[in-house]
């Protein structure tokens, strides 16, 4: 059979050593290289999920070759229902955040190495299905990532690398070391996923407490869960903007798919103890982050924390333990990915035109640039939950998992999407509404590829929005054996 | 063994290139000393796993160095053939001390390391640092190989002999007073604890590796490291780990002040020969709960991290050479800007730190995962989670440096870049020769780091099969 995954994670690194062997001049030739690379891999995402066999819970298009055999490494790739959504979207947002840096103006054949190689690490985090090589991927993103945000980032940057670096490290050895816990704690030693679902159930519950906050303090800061967000909203707001999109998009999904494949079946007694505090902390994101996000005023930095209260729902849901919560977090990982992604496309946007994203420097848009307020208003609308739209089948079947489960968190989360909308429909009113500030009347509206960037995911938002068993179904016969786990 | 002694002696007082062809032939003969007899000069030296381990990882050591040090511009050259010849001598000393097998050999040869390292640190005559350095070294060298040499004195006292044969047998007889062992063990402790630059023998370590000229010290944070730490596995693991048993909580405890004093004084470094000085510290913390494990797999462990710590500290040190050579600087805020200079030079040294940090999918990575393993194996959680929360803090220096490379506008030169082909007239090498040698090991050391993470089997395979040996 032809090694579909494999394609996928390895692809961006050959069209990353092609590219570093073009001539640094010619970079029409390297863009499409990286355009061509990135388009290669939808392409085989899009084969991927017409082949996928939505009715199985086992993991399809499986490769497993001997690594280290030493330590009992394997090469071992799949997907089930709970990773395809996401390698979609990978592979879209990666196809069209490659789109969206034209503007992107030095050292291009540097970004768009680092650029694959941040490609390669994402997918194969999330098709890989033993834990060494699910730490080598998750490692590898940060390295392009430092450099990405280090080098074409904005005034801070600096300091963003380094902290979202340090950040993300520290959590993640102390995984590496969860995982040697657990790699020694079963017999045969093993890091085969599989294996350990099975085995880590005789643990006895301390142990399994531990290793679950072990790997919490991991997929936590990546989320990211408060009080582990702070280095988010510095490298959402230096990150370039198809950086940024890739973060939101992707990065942040890694955390959660972690509690997905590895926390919570791994450890599902230590789950059932720990259920009601992870919930604390997720009602404490969704209120917390959308009252940062009303104060803001640089709108990065807004849609940076209303992404810190959008992960809180995916928490939620998975807090919840059911599988109405469960199919709502990972929907909603899926829509937050498209909605937010869709969002920083569009303050790149307007920060292409005017270079500030201070909120208050805008007003009256909507006459200026007609398409720009649409597309601007129904991402909005999309991310604050407006019925018919993505985002709300996401964050509503999370709330509705935990509403038997925790009543009282549930009814407080609520204030956070109350919150929500004021902030969204705020930020709407400065930059679209109101008389035209002086300093915008030269702005032209998008362009062809700005629209082209922004319209599939527009399109997307609505069909889940409408027809949510669009996604639902990829997930569902996952979603149930994962329920049987528990 | 003997052929090898007399395939260094040939050379002696020929220049560098002469003493590169001497290890070469050393390394072809290499594989016929496996075959050699067990044991030379009546179990003086005996021909084991470890010493066949740490034989090509000196020898390749010795001649990276060598490379390096043809490469470099800033060693005199009018006293070229002194410099190899001691070069060569050291690298001598530490091929017998791996296969000594009596603390009587093992004391001459850590002695015969010191004074020749002492001579090579103190060796730019005219440089003030340089001449610190070497009497820093040989003030603090020399009083813990005394150290050492009194703890000797005292286990000879307690067997009634020197062989580490006999001591063995003595021992499986039992009837030897362990507190009074343990006394004598951990005096002799101090000299090796010296060598390897362990908390809290480490204070030379920062001056002498800045004073001495670069290739002097990128060879004291390889060679006489790992003699070091083939003192300990001879002596503490395979010896007396049953019978002392402080060796577990003191050698851990070693291990955790060492990676941390190494890495938090690193933080603040401002010259790269200075932070790297702490960083291999750092390392030699990281080997060392390794040992302190003690098990196969810690041993395993420890040997494959010296072998990849070689490889990625000499990929470290030679970009610092190259650097030095066109810049005359060693200041980390002069490399600002090297990767619009230079941009092969500010990845491979990129990828050498990032290895030293231990970051997937490069070499340094699988070393530390390995060592981190037989700690975990052995439940010493915590000294894992040592080594892990200590691996962030010294990505952080090691970040500053790759950011300063980066992320930093050049700085208008303070020294124009020298015009070579003016001092170059007393070296029998051209100048694209010479650049050639450095860029050789680069180029090494960067295959091998990217390598070695994703295929490490040939080196494992390697040292799993010498340690079934024996």
């Amino acid at each position: 059979m032809f090694p579909i995954l494999s394609s996928l994670i390895f692809l961006p690194v050959a069209g990353a050593v092609s590219i570093l062997f073009l001539p640094k001049e010619n970079k029409r030739l390297i863009r499409s290289v990286a355009l061509m690379v990135t388009g290669l891999v939808l392409a085989l995402t899009i084969v991927l999920l017409s082949q996928f066999n939505c009715t199985s819970s086992q993991l399809q298009f499986v490769e497993n070759v001997a690594w280290i055999p030493h330590f009992n490494i394997w090469y071992f790739v799949g997907v089930d229902g709970l990773s395809v959504g996401l390698v979609f979207l990978t592979a879209l947002l990666g196809f069209i955040a490659c789109v969206a840096s034209q503007g992107i103006e030095h050292n291009q054949k540097e970004y768009y190495v680092l650029y694959l190689l941040l490609m390669t690490g994402m997918m194969g985090t999330f098709v890989a299905l033993d834990l060494f090589l699910f730490y080598v991927f998750w490692e590898i993103v940060l390295i392009p990532m430092y450099f990405l945000i280090g080098l074409w980032g904005g005034p801070r940057r600096e300091y963003a690398a380094i902290k979202f670096f340090l950040y993300t490290l520290a959590g993640s050895v102390v995984m590496l070391v969860g995982i040697l816990a657990v790699y020694f704690n079963t017999s045969p030693h093993t890091f085969n996923m599989l294996a350990i679902q099975k085995a880590a159930a005789f643990f006895d519950v301390r142990l399994q407490v531990i290793l679950f906050l072990a790997f919490y303090l991991a997929f936590a800061i990546k989320v990211p869960i408060f009080p582990f967000h702070t280095w988010l909203p510095d490298a959402h707001v230096e990150a370039p903007m198809p950086i940024s999109v890739l973060l939101a998009g992707v990065l942040l999904k890694m955390g959660g798919y972690g509690f997905f494949r590895i926390c919570f079946p791994f450890f599902k007694e230590a789950a059932h103890y720990l259920a009601y505090p992870l919930a604390v902390l997720a009602v404490i994101n969704i209120v917390y982050g959308a009252c940062v996000a009303m104060a803001q005023t640089d709108f990065k930095k807004m849609v940076a924390y209303s992404s810190v209260s959008h992960m809180g729902f995916v928490m939620l849901g998975l807090a919840s333990m059911n599988i109405t919560g469960f199919n709502g977090a990972l929907l909603e990982m899926f829509n937050h990915g498209i909605i937010t992604g869709g969002l920083f496309l569009l303050v790149g946007v307007i920060y292409d035109r005017a270079h500030t994203r201070d909120l208050n420097q805008f007003g009256g848009l909507s006459g200026q640039m007609p398409v720009y307020a649409f597309f601007l208003t129904m991402c909005s609308l999309a991310s604050l939950g407006l019925p018919g739209l993505s985002g709300f089948v996401g964050e509503f079947l999370s709330l509705i998992g935990a509403f038997p489960v925790f009543k009282v968190l549930t009814a407080i989360s609520t204030v956070g999407l109350v919150v929500t909308v004021g902030y969204f429909l705020y930020s709407l009113e400065r930059v679209l509404l109101g008389g035209l500030n002086p300093s915008c009347a030269k702005y032209a509206d998008m362009n062809g590829r700005e629209i082209l960037t922004i319209a599939p995911l527009m399109a997307l938002t609505f069909i889940v929005g409408v027809y949510p068993t669009a996604v639902l179904k990829f997930q569902e016969a996952a979603i149930h054996a994962f329920i049987h786990l528990l | 063994m003997v052929l090898m002694a007399g395939a260094f002696g040939r050379y002696k007082s020929l220049a560098g290139e002469l003493s590169l062809a001497g290890l070469i032939l050393a390394a072809f003969v290499l594989p016929a000393s496996f075959n050699a007899g067990p044991a030379a000069f009546s179990g003086m030296l005996v021909n084991d796993g470890l010493a066949m381990i740490f034989r090509p990882i000196l020898i390749l050591a010795a001649g990276m160095i060598i490379l390096l040090s043809l490469g470099d511009k800033n060693l005199p050259a009018e006293d070229g053939p002194e410099y190899y010849f001691f070069l060569l001598v050291a690298t001598v000393s530490m091929l017998l001390a791996v296969a000594a097998n009596n603390l009587m050999m093992i004391y001459i040869a850590l002695e015969s390391i010191s004074i020749v390292s002492y001579i090579m640190a103190g060796f730019l005559k005219r440089d003030v640092f340089s001449s610190e350095a070497g009497v820093k070294y040989f003030l603090f060298g020399a009083l813990s190989t005394g150290i050492t040499l009194y703890g000797i004195s005292l286990i000879y006292g307690l067997f009634g002999t020197l062989d580490l044969n006999l001591i063995r047998e003595i021992l499986a007889a039992g009837e030897v007073n362990h507190l009074a062992l343990s006394v004598a063990l951990v005096l002799a402790l101090v000299g090796f604890a010296f060598k390897c630059s362990l908390v809290p023998f480490h204070m030379w370590t920062p001056d002498v590796y800045q004073g001495a000229p670069t290739p002097v010290a990128a060879f004291f944070s390889v060679a006489p490291k790992a003699v070091g730490f083939a003192f300990f596995l001879r002596v503490f693991v395979e010896n007396f780990q049953g019978v002392f048993s402080y060796w577990t909580p003191l050698a851990g405890f070693m291990a955790l002040l060492t990676m941390t004093i190494g890495n938090i004084a690193a933080l603040k470094q401002e010259n790269v020969k200075r932070l790297l000085a702490y960083s291999t510290i750092a390392q030699a913390g990281y080997i060392f709960v390794g040992l302190a494990v003690g098990t196969p797999e810690g041993i395993k462990a420890t040997l494959y991290y010296i072998f990849i710590y070689t490889l990625m500290n000499l990929g470290a040190f030679g970009c610092v050479i190259a650097v030095a050579n066109t810049i005359k600087s060693d200041r980390i805020e002069d490399y600002a800007g090297l990767y619009k200079r230079e941009p092969l030079l500010a990845i491979v040294l990129t990828v050498s730190l990032l290895s030293l940090a231990g970051i997937p999918p490069l070499a340094g990575f699988l070393a530390k995962f390995f060592i981190l393993a037989s700690a975990v194996e052995a439940k010493y959680v915590l000294l894992a989670v040592a080594v892990v929360l200590n691996s962030v803090i010294a990505l952080y220096y090691y970040a500053k440096i790759i950011k300063v490379m980066f992320l930093d506008e050049p700085k208008p030169l303070m020294v124009a870049p020298t015009d070579f082909s003016k001092n170059d007239g007393s070296q029998c090498w051209p100048l694209a020769c010479r650049t050639v040698a450095v860029q050789l090991v680069l180029m090494g050391t960067l295959i091998a780091n990217l390598f070695l993470g994703l295929w490490p089997h040939p080196i494992i395979g390697w040292l799993t099969n010498l340690l079934h040996l024996g």
